[in-house]
Parts: C-alpha cells; structure tokens; sequence
C-alpha cells in the first residue's frame, strides 16, 4: 500500500486524539525496523502512518517501584534494555533477550514495544516476558487498561490493540532474581538462529526460576502463538527425576512448529526439547539419562 | 634473492582511502542529468512460450518515455559467453523465472513501476525441467532446440573395476552441493549513454569490457568502435558479473531514447536474475592399497546449468579437470553430464566448480586414511603429485608443483595440528564436540588449454610526469590496482605513488583479458613488467642518445646518466622527450604457458595450492557447527603484497565457510524460496573465527616476482576441512551441503 498520509505525534496526548478522531486505521511507526521493510514489500494495508518517535521522552522510561516490579515504557529500545543497570541487576535475562536482536543498528532502533506490536512468533524479547508472566498497559483516551502480554498477543501479527489505543509500557512483577551474576542458573534465554547474529530465530526458549523456586517456561518461534508452556513447567516442578523421553513428550505438547525456508517442523520440535534440556542441565537440574550428549 | 622495495611488503591497498571513506563512486552512485529510470518486466513462469506482448497501455503512461521488446533489439537477439543462447528481451520463450520480457523507461523509477504492471504478455505456459534427471528423460521437452545436454565428457585410464577388486579399501559415495548466490553487496545496476555518433557508452560493473564489447555489437548491430565500456570498480563480483546482465538493455535503452538510462536491481532482482554457483551430485568411489597407496578413483557427476550455457560449461570442465584434486591416481575413470533446466541461472563462482570436485575427493581420502588407520596428512603425502611427475591426467605441469607436498609438510609442522589432540579436549559442557579437519587443493590459474590466453599492457608517461598503467582487468575488491601498482613501481624502480593504473575503460586501456580464473596478478602482472622493462629500454635509448652512455638509470625523479650526475631529465619532461621520438606509450603482450598435451576439459599448467587446517565445535544438541581457529597455507609463490595476500585468504575463507555451513538456496518449482539476504544467510563477523594465514613462499619462475593467483584458490580447501573436522568432532559425515544445524542434528539422530 502507498503511503498517503504521514503524522508524527509530539506527544502521548496528541496520537490519542488523532486515533480517537480518525475514521480509518494508522500503521504505528516506533523504531520502523519492522514497518519500514513490510511496506516496502507491500505487507502493510494502512495507508497512514503515525510516527511515535517524539513520543521516547514520555516513554523511554526503565523503572523499578516500590514493590519490586519493573516497568518498561513502550519506546525503550533494545540497546538501552541490553545497556540498563536496574534490568542488569534485577532481570538480566531479558538483557540476554535483546541481545540478539539483530544487529547494533537495529537494537539502537528498534523498540521493546514494536516488538510486542509487530507480534511476530520469532519476536526475541517475547518469550522471556511471557515466561515473566509480564503485562501489557494500553491506554487510549478514555483511560488506561492493563492485560497478560500472553493474552495480548493472539498469533502472527494479531493482537488484542484497539484502534483507539497505543501500548504504553510493560510490567515485570517482582518474582525473580535474575541478575548478571546468577543469570546461568536462575533463568536463561537460548535463541537458535542460521547464524550467530543478525539472523531471525528458528527457535527460542526462555527459562526462568521463579522466587518459589518453579521453573517458568516459554518457546519462541515454535508456534503460532508464545504462551507459556505449561506442560513442560508443570513436568519440570512435580517430577522426582527427568529424563529426555518424557521432557521430549511434553515439549512436543507446547510447540506446534511450522516447516519453512529456514527449518522444518520435526526439526524445530527437536530442539525445542534440546534446548530445554540444555538449559535445564546448566541449571543444576539432573537427567537420569544419558551424559547430556545426544539429542535425539 | 634480490632484496625488493615494493614487493612482499605490507602495503595500504591503492584504492584504500577512497573506499574507506565512502568518496569511491559505484557505478550505480553516479549521476547524469536527465537519465531515465528502467524497470525490467520479468517472466512469472519457469518455461513458457511469449505469444504476444501488449504495451500500448504502458506507453501511454505518465512519464513514460519508451517500452522496448524483443522486436526493439537491432541486432542478434541473445548473448551468453559460450554462444548467444540467452534472449536480451524474451520475443518466443522464457526459460525461467526472471527471464527479461518488456522494460519500460519513464521519467523516474515509480513512473517506470507502474508502467511494467501495464504491459500485458500472453504466455502459453510448457511443462518446466526442475531436475538434472528430468532433462534427461526420453521424451523431455527440449529448452533448446538442440537438446538438453549441455556437456558429456568421459573420459578414463586404466582398470578401475579391477583396481576395485584388488583394493584394500574401498570407499563410495554420493555428494551434493547447492546453488550459492554470489551476494556481493553491490547489486547490478549502471548507466547507458547515447553518444553523438550514433554510439553507445555503458558505465557497469563487469569483469570484461573486451568481451561485453563484443557481445553488444552483435547485439546492437553497432562496429565495436561505436561502443565505450567503463567496467571498473566493482563492488565485490566473485564470477557473478563476469558475463552479460543489464548491460545490453541499458545501451538498447540509451540508443532508443536518446537519453541516459539507469537500472540499477534490488536485492531480490538480482537473486532472480543473477547467475549462482552450480550445483552437482558427485558419485566417487575411490580405492587403495593396505599400505594407503591409492588404486583408483571413479567420478560421476551431474549438474545444471539452468536454462542457459553461460560460462556453464567451463565450470563443469574445470570441476572435472579437478577431480584428481592433488593426487597421483594409476586408475580412473570420469563421466559427467551437465544439463540445462528451467532452474536458476548458473555461471562462474569463486573456485569455478573446482570447490564441488574437491570437497568430494577430499571427503573420500579422510575415509580412506580411516579405514586404514592411517594419519589425513601423512596418506596425503604418500599420494600427491611430486616434482617432475605428470598428474592424472597425463600432462605435465610447472615446477612448483612440488608446492604440494610442501603445503601438507608446512601444516603438518604447525602447531595447530600438533595441538589438535589439546584442542579437543578443552571442552566443558558435555554437548560441544571439538574436531580438527584438515584438506588440501589445487587450482590451476588462467583461462586453460581450450582458450587463447593472452594480456596485454600499455604504459603512457603523461606531461604530468604520472606514469600511467593500464590493462583491462578490473578490480572487483579483490586487490588488483594494488598489485598492479606494486609491479609497475618494482619494476620500473620508482616509488608507487608516481603510478595511477587505468582498468576496465575498452576506449582507455588495452585488453589484457578477464579479471577472472585467478590469472589477473599473473598473466597482467607479466604483461605490466614486460612493458615497464619496454619503457626502461625506451628511455635508456633516449639517455644514450642526450648523453652518449648506457650508464642511465632510472628512479623517482627522473632518468640520469650515473658517470654524470648532473645530466638528467625529470619524468615531468620525460614525456614530451619521447613524444619527439615518436613514441606516446609502450605496449606489449604476453601469454600463458600452456601444457604439453591437451583434452577437451582445458588443462592448465600453472597451480597454486593451499592447505587449511579448521578446528570447530559441534553441538549436539542443537547441530550448530561453531568455527573456533583455522590456518590456511597457501602455496601462491612469492607474496607481492602481503596485507592482499591475507585479504584474498581470509575471506575466501569466510565466503566458503558460509557455503560449508550455512548458505542453503532452496529452489522449488524454479521459483527461489531464498529471495533475499533475510532468508538466505551469508556470515557476519560474529560467525568469523581467528584465522590466521602462513604463506609457503615458493618462487614460480614464470609468474610475476615469482608470485601467482590466490583469489579462488583461498576458497577451496575449507570445505573439505570443515566437514572432515565434523567427522572428527561428532563422527557423522557430511555428504551433503550446507552442513546447517539441521542436517547435522538430523545426521546426529540417523
């Protein structure tokens, strides 16, 4: 679609207004590292843009409050998630997240919120916030609403966004202690890609250790939509011991992979499984079987 | 050896500072007031008859200024470098996806897209041949009237079957290797020019004005001297710009319109169109006696050339010429078919199918020496060709082919070798595999026995006093004003600032031939000092003739006669003094040697060789192969300049990696699945290991300072290396590639 018309909001107030008022749908522009390259091939059927750029002073934010939790506004980008203390010390697993956002020149763009609203199931940050249990809060004119980021995204680009309504910021609640120091055994984030950077993943996997000591799992990339996996957290927390077999089971209950250009199904659903194993061993959880070698 | 200035040093390349900082203009950077902006109408289909295009819509398009079809060629309708079997504009039949039907040339390029979408062509659409198999098949539709074989060679010595029989060990295989696209980060794009007489100037990055020239004139119904090529810099070519893309329709679009036109391709255009390495499935069954001695070795290849010849043909000639790699085989037996197909457009590729043979050949010894027990280096000695023997083929070639077992015993002393066992242990987590593969290659440098191989050098000192060097080969980022630079100032004993090389201008500079087949430093390299020693002579006729002495020599300032210090003649004045005499430039010409029997694969007598040791680890868990350190031992004779020479080895290091492990074409129903840089996946420097490069430094008498090509031949050997190291970490063999996560976890799981 051929843009015909551009708007760039000064402010929060100023594109709710314009959403509020407009007969017809804006394509959002934050970091534009998804949107530029979907209009250029045509992706896109908005024919208006709404440029959020200005809107980094009010949303830029990185905050903890007074419970513990992390708030993110919507425009942070992911350099300056990678590059934030307070996420180093508290949360440094979703550091390791945005990490792998393609290149330095992406992460200096492109926002935490953009990849929320681009709801692509290969989005990088994703499955370590779901895992988190993080929320989304979305506000319009009328006022501000707050809902799981799981239950914000519906599937590939679909999300539960009203016209009205921007995303504003995300919630982190305070149930882990994730920092720099005790990442490898507290919760990790592993994104297998073609490549070692600047490459979208084949599949994701982010495990976390709760403060009741329960593992939180969620995949990327390895279905239509990131939820938790539930199965897999549930057969981690309650088994006396793990073997490869059942986790393999399980995991293939959480995943319903695609077969693309860039892997097959049976391929994803393998190393959905490896993964998790493989993170789970480096978190001084033991398998009964095998050394830790094979993964098949 | 005499101690040399230039020569072997590190020097800052030629074009360094320009490039770096961005000032460089790529032919598509430059501007030309008034040009029009082309858009190419492509065929959606792999293969199918063009019944009638339409444009009468099209033409009447706001800012539209021409629409031209196969009816608008003047000339011959087609082009290629074997012969002219690829259409310009597709008047009959497309043969692929991408095949150019219409182009529209508009005021400014969104004019130019809307217009294409107008243009209306009746296709009849005809069964399409995806498969080398398919083409072969009784009754198959032909994409050329003459058939579907583009190249039957067979050729064999010996007794291979009895050989089989009494070999201690036996080893066959089938391998695969996919398309890979060049993805060079500058695509096609360029300007035609109308001139006033009636001609046609083209600026477009080529890798043979000559041979452009030629082809246009055919194509234009123009004598080539109506017809300026400007096909120097290129940003990055690899052989994917070494034949004919865009540059009949620009010089059509400039002739019919009168104006300058630009095209200049998207990514995507340019995967469609462009040409890719050919892929090939390689049957080997290689034998050898309890002792490692090797019996036989048996090839069948087949392999497309899509739907054109191109330089197709060559590529699986040389890939054939290679199957022996280095060693000495007392039985073989050859056969290989190369067809066409609906598929991509294949054509030279960096090794020039050289890399295919030889990561088959190189996979089959590493199983033999297994089988055996026997040591990858030492069973690679005991067979490779050794000074005054003849190879497998039954010529002879120079000297240094005693390089081989010089690049084998050099990697075999180093220390990444000796420490490979330390290598493999440092592991930590269970799931890291360590290995350590090794390999070696020869690639024969020049255009091969069935060519005409020649290059010619002009020298012009200006009023400026700028000594002015010129040949044809262009330089592609591969380095070669730079060693041409280096040769000139070496040679003529004057510091190489004085210097300025003029390359790829067909109105400017002689035809020393393609800057391909690893001959440019060579074969141009001869021709610059053949001409340089003219210009010496030249000039110390002319100081004999002011001074009466053949006491004259020649440095930065001038010539002087040595007995008489204070007669002397600045190169300011060196030009007016010769052009009394008559004389405005030197010139002069040289040839490749050649070998002493000839087949109808095209045998070359000069090799370099390179060995290469690659340490990596596997995951097991996820396949991912990880590249930790290699050293390369190139064999290339004397370096000329050093920071090139490691250039040239690094990265064809890297451009190989990505073919070994990560690049994966897929192609489904001719239409590319892998349309860009997003899905098809070329290394980034986080995926680079340490490489470290040692150069075994032989003198080749007849190359240039005794230095030969290193362009292809740095990007052979790591194949091999790398999936002999696989072998080694994880004990599964690679046979076919790209060795992607995938395959190997799914190798792993078998």
């Amino acid at each position: 679609m051929k843009v015909n018309e551009y708007k760039m909001a000064s402010s929060i107030e100023e594109a709710l207004t314009t959403l509020a008022t407009s007969p017809t749908e804006y394509r959002m522009l934050a970091g534009g590292t998804d949107v530029l390259p979907r209009f250029r091939d045509n992706l896109i059927k908005e024919d208006k843009i709404l440029d959020l750029t200005l809107l980094k002073a009010e949303l830029g934010f990185i905050t903890m409050d007074e419970t513990g939790a992390l708030h993110i506004g919507a425009m942070a980008t992911h350099q300056e998630i990678v590059e934030n203390e307070i996420i180093k010390e508290h949360f440094s697993v979703l550091q390791d997240a945005c990490r792998t956002v393609g290149s330095i020149q992406i992460k200096n763009r492109g926002t935490i919120g953009g990849n929320i609203m681009n709801a692509s199931p290969a989005g990088d940050a994703l499955p370590v916030l779901i895992a988190a249990d993080a929320e989304v809060i979305l506000i319009s004119v009328g006022g501000e609403r707050r809902m799981l980021l799981e239950d914000f995204l519906l599937g590939p680009g679909k999300t539960a966004i009203k016209s009205d309504e921007i995303l504003k910021e995300i919630v982190l609640p305070k149930v882990y202690h994730v920092s720099r120091s005790n990442v490898k055994y507290e919760g990790q984030y592993r994104k297998l890609g073609g490549r070692k950077a600047l490459t979208i993943s084949i599949a994701s996997v982010a495990v976390l250790k709760d403060h009741e000591n329960k593992i939180r799992v969620a995949y990327g990339a390895l279905s239509p939509r990131i939820q938790r996996a539930s199965a897999v957290e549930d057969y981690v927390n309650s088994a006396a011991e793990l073997d490869m077999d059942s986790l393999y089971q399980v995991v293939e209950k959480c995943v319903n992979p695609l077969s693309d250009v860039r892997a097959s199904a049976e391929y994803r659903k393998k190393v959905a499984a490896n993964l998790t194993r493989m993170i789970l061993m480096q978190m001084r959880y033991d398998f009964k079987d095998e050394s830790g070698e094979g993964g098949c | 050896m005499a101690e040399n200035k230039w020569i072997g040093k590190k020097i800052t390349r030629y074009d360094g500072r320009e490039k770096a900082t961005g000032a460089l203009k790529y032919m598509a950077d430059l501007e030309f007031p008034d040009a029009l902006a082309g858009k190419i109408l492509r065929s959606p289909y792999a293969h199918a008859l063009v019944k009638g295009v339409e444009i009468a819509e099209a033409e009447g398009m706001l800012g539209v200024v021409a629409v031209l079809t196969a009816k608008d060629v003047p000339g011959l309708n087609g082009f290629g470098i074997e012969g002219p079997d690829q259409p310009v504009l597709c008047g009959e039949r497309v043969r692929f996806i991408g095949d150019p039907v219409a182009v529209v040339f508009a005021e400014d390029l969104e004019s130019a897209e809307n217009a294409v979408e107008k243009i209306k062509v009746d296709y009849e659409i005809l069964p399409a041949i995806l498969t080398p198999e398919a083409a072969l098949e009784e009754g198959a539709i032909k994409i050329h009237e003459e058939g579907n074989i583009l190249r039957h060679h067979k050729s064999s010595n010996g007794d291979v079957e009895a050989a089989f029989k009494e070999a201690a060990v036996v080893v066959e295989n089938t391998y695969t290797t996919p398309y890979e696209e060049h993805a060079y980060i500058e695509t096609e794009g360029g300007f035609g020019l109308p001139l006033e007489d009636g001609g046609v100037e083209l600026y477009y990055p080529a890798q043979y004005c000559f041979r452009d020239r030629m082809q246009l004139s055919a194509v234009l119904a123009l004598p080539q001297e109506k017809i300026r090529i400007n096909s120097n810099p290129l940003g990055g070519a690899f052989g994917g710009k070494d034949d004919m893309l865009l540059q009949p329709i620009l010089a059509l679009g400039a002739i019919k319109t009168g104006r300058p036109v630009k095209i200049h391709l998207s990514r995507e255009e340019s995967f469609m169109a462009s040409t890719k390495r050919l892929p090939f499935k390689l049957t080997m069954k290689t034998a050898a006696d309890k002792n490692g001695k090797f019996l036989a070795h048996k090839v069948f290849g087949i392999s497309e050339a899509g739907p054109f010849a191109g330089i197709s043909g060559a590529v699986f000639n040389y890939a054939f010429e290679n199957a022996f790699c280095v060693y000495k085989f007392p039985n073989t037996d050859l056969e290989g078919i190369c067809v066409f197909t609906n598929n991509s457009v294949t054509g030279a590729f960096r090794g020039f199918g050289n890399n295919q043979m030889t990561f088959g050949t190189e996979s089959q010894v590493d199983q033999i020496a297994e089988a055996l027990g026997m040591d990858p280096i030492k069973i690679r000695r005991l067979n490779c060709v050794k000074g005054g023997e003849r190879y497998s083929h039954g010529h002879k070639v120079n000297e240094s082919v005693i390089g081989i077992d010089k690049c084998l015993e050099t990697m075999e002393n180093s220390d990444m070798w000796k420490q490979r066992e330390d290598f493999k242990s440092q592991t930590v987590e269970p799931w890291i595999k360590r290995g350590v593969g090794i390999a070696i290659s020869q690639h024969g440098g020049g255009l091969g026995n069935l060519l005409d191989d020649t290059a010619t050098a002009q020298i012009e000192v200006l009023s400026s006093g700028i000594i002015n060097v010129k040949v044809s080969n262009e330089e592609m980022g591969q380095g070669s004003l730079t060693t041409f630079w280096l040769i000139a100032a070496e040679t003529l004993g004057v510091a190489p600032e004085m210097i300025e090389i003029s390359s790829g201008q067909t109105h400017n500079a002689p035809d020393s031939g393609p800057a391909t087949a690893s001959r440019s430093t060579f074969i141009a390299g001869n021709a610059i000092i053949k001409t340089a020693e003219a210009l010496k002579d030249e000039l110390k006729v002319l100081g004999k003739e002011l001074w009466g002495t053949d006491e004259i020599n020649i440095n930065s300032q001038g010539i002087y006669c040595v007995t008489c210090k204070t007669n002397f003649i600045s190169w300011t004045e060196i030009s007016a003094a010769l052009s009394k005499k008559g004389i405005d430039s030197v010139s002069r010409t040289v040839a490749m040697p050649e070998t002493d029997i000839k087949i109808d694969l095209g045998l070359h007598f000069i090799h370099t060789y390179v060995s290469q040791i690659v340490d990596l680890e596997v995951n097991t868990l996820t396949g991912e192969v990880t590249l930790i350190q290699t050293e390369i031992f190139p064999e290339a004779g004397r370096v000329i300049n050093r920071l090139g020479y490691e250039g040239q080895s690094e990265g064809g290091s890297v451009m190989s990696m990505g073919y070994t492990i990560m690049e994966n074409f897929k192609i489904k129903d001719g239409k590319a699945m892998t349309r860009n840089l997003q899905t098809y996946l070329v290394p980034t420097a986080a995926d680079i290991p340490e490489i470290k490069v040692t150069p075994v430094e032989l003198v080749e008498k007849e190359g240039p300072f005794g230095a030969k090509g290193l362009g292809e031949p740095a990007s052979i050997p790591i194949t091999p290396a790398i999936t002999n190291a696989i072998y080694d970490a994880a004990g599964i063999r690679i046979k076919d590639l790209p060795a992607s996560p995938e395959r190997v976890l799914m190798e792993l799981c078998k």
